[in-house]
């Protein structure tokens, strides 16, 4: 065996000991990687069950809220119906009394003149009579302006009535927007689902689109103050008037569809290996540097400590070897 | 005056017609999105359109575009009326040239106001 079979033998015997080192280390760490494995695969398990049943429930909570507009719409068409039916009635009692005043004023004229050429000498009994007549006739036009009036009224509610209806156009858009982010949520869990590997969810089939996006306005709200209307106005004008733009302060609504994505950034994609590495607190494996450390001297035996474990530390000379064996003839030649 | 009134929502359609109704406009004809809208102008007369903007098939905004690039009713008055009220729906209306703009729920008062403008200016 030579030299350097000895030093390749050191070499690979430190190798050796530091891998039993390292190994040494790992351990109690896989063990604490294998326990929580053992402990989050249950409850893995149990939020994949949880959000296959979410995603399963949501086509039907879709489905409700389109019965909802449906009803909604229905309900609407029947009462703009009678209000329809109701102004109709309204037009045509007017109608029909429509005369009235006029035949009313027509009969205390011809009235008054069929009372003029009686004499003040008759009776007085026919004048208060006269009288009460009048207040009559005067009574008589009172309630026919009033029950115009009062038909005017009714008119203008109906219309209000038919106007504030506006209110099932506004929420069937608001409804419209719940359930797109309602799909728009689903299809992301599903994928969310598939990508765990779920087999469960192999029935999942896509939602379809219930209220086709662009056909509503996440932003819809019923607003009847006017201050929407106004704001618009001065946003026309200055438009009309290459004025500059007023500003507003109208950013709320449901979330769009960037925010859903936004929701899911980060969190739907599998952890990048970064993210793995970071898991493992100090990130990158044990360097060389660490290791050589662990055998205290840092690096591999070198040359001259290998001479040194030969204690001389450099090889015995040919003087030396050759003093071992002719001490005496030293001695004689002298 | 006969009013093209465009909105896929008819209980929307029957309240717009309605308003014009009571502000004294009775000749009204009806589509239900941008497409259906188109073919009724290539049909008749219409001197005024009045059009929601979310349609399916096509919306408010692509239908006066539409009108605005043909050459036979090209300059007929525009009236948006929508639930659309952020800042850049009003401008995107004004650069695809409506005439004017109002959001629901309206009143007929609006209505009247608006359509009289658009006479008065047109």
């Amino acid at each position: 065996m030579t030299t350097n079979h000895i030093q390749e033998l050191l070499s690979k015997l430190n190798e050796l000991r530091a891998v039993f080192i390292l190994g040494q280390r790992a351990i109690p760490f896989i063990e604490e990687v294998v326990y929580f494995l053992r402990e989050i695969s249950p409850l893995l398990s149990e939020v994949n069950d949880s959000l296959a049943e979410s995603t399963r429930k949501m086509p039907r909570a879709s489905s409700q809220l389109k019965s909802v507009t449906q009803a909604t719409e229905m309900a609407t068409t029947e009462i703009l119906d009678l209000i329809d039916v109701v102004l109709s009635d309204l037009d045509a009692f007017k109608k029909s009394w429509a005369a009235a005043p006029e035949a009313l004023q027509t009969l205390q004229s011809q009235e008054e003149q069929l009372w003029q050429p009686l004499p003040e000498s008759w009776n007085e009994q026919l004048q208060t009579l006269l009288g009460e007549r009048r207040q009559h006739y005067a009574t008589l036009q009172a309630m026919l302006e009033s029950q115009q009036q009062l038909v005017d009224s009714l008119r203008e509610r109906m219309n209000r009535i038919m106007l504030a209806l506006q209110v099932q156009d506004i929420t069937a858009q608001q409804l419209a927007a719940v359930n797109h982010l309602i799909e728009s949520v689903r299809n992301r869990m599903a994928q969310l689902i598939r990508r765990l590997g779920s087999e469960v969810l192999d029935d999942l089939e896509l939602p379809r689109q219930l209220f086709a996006e662009g056909t509503f306005d996440p932003h819809a709200r019923y607003d009847r103050d006017g201050a929407r209307q106004k704001q618009v106005d001065a946003l026309v004008d200055a438009l009309q008037h290459n004025a500059s733009l007023p500003q507003d302060g109208e950013n709320s609504g449901p979330a769009s569809q960037d925010e859903i994505d936004a929701l899911f950034n980060g969190s739907s994609t599998p952890a990048s290996q970064d993210e793995i590495d970071g898991l493992f607190s100090s990130g990158t494996p044990t360097s060389q540097d660490e290791i050589d450390e662990l055998f205290g001297g840092g690096t591999p035996a070198s040359q001259d400590e290998i001479d040194g474990l030969f204690s001389g530390g450099t090889p015995t000379s040919q003087d030396e070897i050759d003093e071992l064996f002719n001490p005496k003839r030293n001695d004689s030649d002298s | 005056m006969t009013f093209l009134v465009v909105d896929d929502s008819p209980t929307m359609r029957r309240i717009v017609c309605n308003a014009l109704r009571e502000i004294g406009y009775t000749d009204v004809v009806e589509a239900s999105d941008g497409a259906d809208a188109l073919e009724k102008l290539e049909q008749g007369s219409i001197d005024f359109v009045i059009t929601d903007w979310n349609m399916p098939n096509m919306n408010g905004l692509e239908l006066t575009k539409a009108i605005r690039s043909h050459a036979r009713f090209g300059n007929l008055p525009i009236l948006m009326v929508t639930t659309r009220g952020m800042k850049e729906d009003v401008i995107a209306a004004m650069q695809a040239r409506v005439n004017n703009y109002i959001v629901k729920p309206f009143t007929p008062e609006v209505l009247r106001e608006k359509i009289n403008l658009i006479l008065k200016t047109a």
